[in-house]
């Protein structure tokens, strides 16, 4: 379970996160909408400890952020719109890197590395470097990463962008299969189609404030998109 | 040392040795740089003799420059640091990484050096002692040279102009505290003085390489911080 409770932020003068209240239960997944600058990264960034907020509480999995952020980083994966990948490293070689920096150890960790790279569809490019791979193939690499020491959360930026629909595809089915298992996604989207299409709660954060609140279940797409124009408008609907 | 540590100078060593992109680089300048003082210093040997310990630290700050920058602009332009800071262990454990793999690479290009100016300043390093004096010399500089000089490197990366900056913050810091006390100690070493006539200078460059990795330590948490 995933809770922030007065969660602000500021750069400087400007606030980019403004008192966030937002309660994810265990196995949801959450998509989270919102215009360019409305926060949405900033608060993935705080949720994966990558950045601190300014006030209010936030708990990752039972785990304070102030307290436990080393626990909290254990029981999250994270997918950006970079895979974060060493492209002097081959494909297995990366794997085993940051399976060990999450204390993986061997031979548990090969077989995690070919069971995720056998799942990903990357097991015939696990000698190759990223470098080389296409944006859908890295983009499922990241996914493995962010997999690699079964986290209960995962924190998914934009994941979908410059993929192909297969690649698109084979990362939904990944998801999917996460939260099958029991896990939490909470994915920050643009592609509210998508957003709709996979989550099963949908959160509109405008201008660093939690918007709207809808389960997914009952919407259609042409009222998805009325509900986000008018909240990006201003408007309360 | 904890074992993230250990993975990422493992890590790092691997990418460095495979790419060699860092380490041609300072082999190259290091040379260059003792031949532009051996040249520069032609008029006699016993100005050229009298340079070399200058020659030799000015060589190892200069392009130990070339690791440090390198260590975090890499991690920083392949986005891996936020996969560094993804990880569950302390964040300590990423600058112990990143410091002990730029101390060997620096540590090899030093060797390196050395032979190097052994030979262009037709110099005799003397026996087994007098080398092991100066080895500790070496390692206790560089150990502190590198123990700020990553920190500061972990600064600089969040900076526009990072190349520029990493000097700026770096230079005024190790310049009393790291070059002087080597140059001096090395100078001494090499007109034969023994471990302990350079013990003022030892216990110096010790100290202030455990104050400088000591407070890279605390300090690296609120660095990085965004």
């Amino acid at each position: 379970m995933i809770e922030t409770r007065g969660l602000t932020k500021r750069y400087g003068r400007r606030t980019v996160l403004d008192g966030i209240d937002i309660t994810i239960p265990a196995g949801a997944f959450v998509a989270l909408f919102g215009p360019n600058g409305a926060g949405k990264t900033t608060l993935l960034k705080i949720l994966a400890t990558l950045a601190t907020p300014n006030s209010g509480t936030v708990t990752v999995n039972g785990w304070d952020l102030k307290e436990d952020p080393g626990e909290i980083r254990a029981s999250i994966g994270v997918v950006s719109h970079s895979p974060y990948v060493y492209g002097e490293l081959s494909v297995e070689e990366n794997l085993r890197f940051f399976g060990r920096m999450f204390g993986l150890k061997q031979p548990g960790l090969d077989e995690r590395i070919g069971h995720l790279l056998s799942q990903m569809g990357l097991a015939h490019r696990a000698g190759d470097r990223p470098d080389i791979l296409s944006r859908g193939m890295k983009q499922r690499l990241a996914i493995a990463r962010a997999l690699l020491h079964r986290p209960k959360v995962l924190l998914l930026d934009e994941p979908h962008v410059g993929l192909d629909p297969k690649a698109s595809a084979v990362l939904d089915r990944a998801l999917r299969l996460f939260q099958k298992n029991g896990g939490t996604v909470i994915m920050t989207t643009h592609d509210l189609s998508k957003g709709l299409m996979m989550a099963d709660r949908l959160v509109f954060l405008i201008r660093g404030r939690i918007a709207r609140q809808v389960d997914a279940a009952g919407l259609d797409e042409a009222g998805l998109k009325r509900m986000y124009d008018s909240l990006a408008a201003g408007q309360n609907v | 040392m904890s074992s993230m540590a250990i993975e990422i100078v493992k890590k790092d060593l691997l990418v460095e040795f495979r790419t060699k992109r860092n380490i041609n680089s300072m082999l190259l300048f290091s040379i260059m740089v003792i031949l532009c003082f051996r040249f520069a210093f032609s008029g006699g040997d016993a100005g050229a003799a009298a340079v070399a310990p200058a020659a030799l630290w000015i060589t190892f700050i200069l392009a130990g420059m070339f690791s440090l920058s390198a260590g975090f602009s890499r991690e920083k332009d392949q986005d891996t640091f936020q996969a560094l800071l993804l990880c569950p262990g302390s964040r300590s454990s990423i600058y112990i990484g990143k410091m002990l793999s730029s101390f060997i690479l620096i540590m090899m290009v030093e060797l390196f050096s050395l032979a190097a100016m052994a030979v262009f300043f037709e110099y005799d390093l003397g026996g087994p002692v007098q080398l092991a004096t100066l080895l500790v010399v070496m390692l206790l500089g560089t150990l502190g040279f590198v123990g700020v000089g990553t920190l500061l490197s972990a600064i600089a990366m969040n900076t526009q102009m990072r190349e520029v900056m990493l000097p700026v913050l770096l230079l005024p810091l190790v310049v009393f505290t790291v070059i002087m006390p080597s140059v001096t100690a090395s100078s001494r070493i090499m007109n034969n003085a023994t471990l302990l006539d350079v013990s003022t200078e030892i216990r110096l460059l010790a100290t202030f390489a455990t104050v400088y990795i000591a407070a890279a330590i605390l300090l690296f948490d609120f660095v990085i911080e965004e």
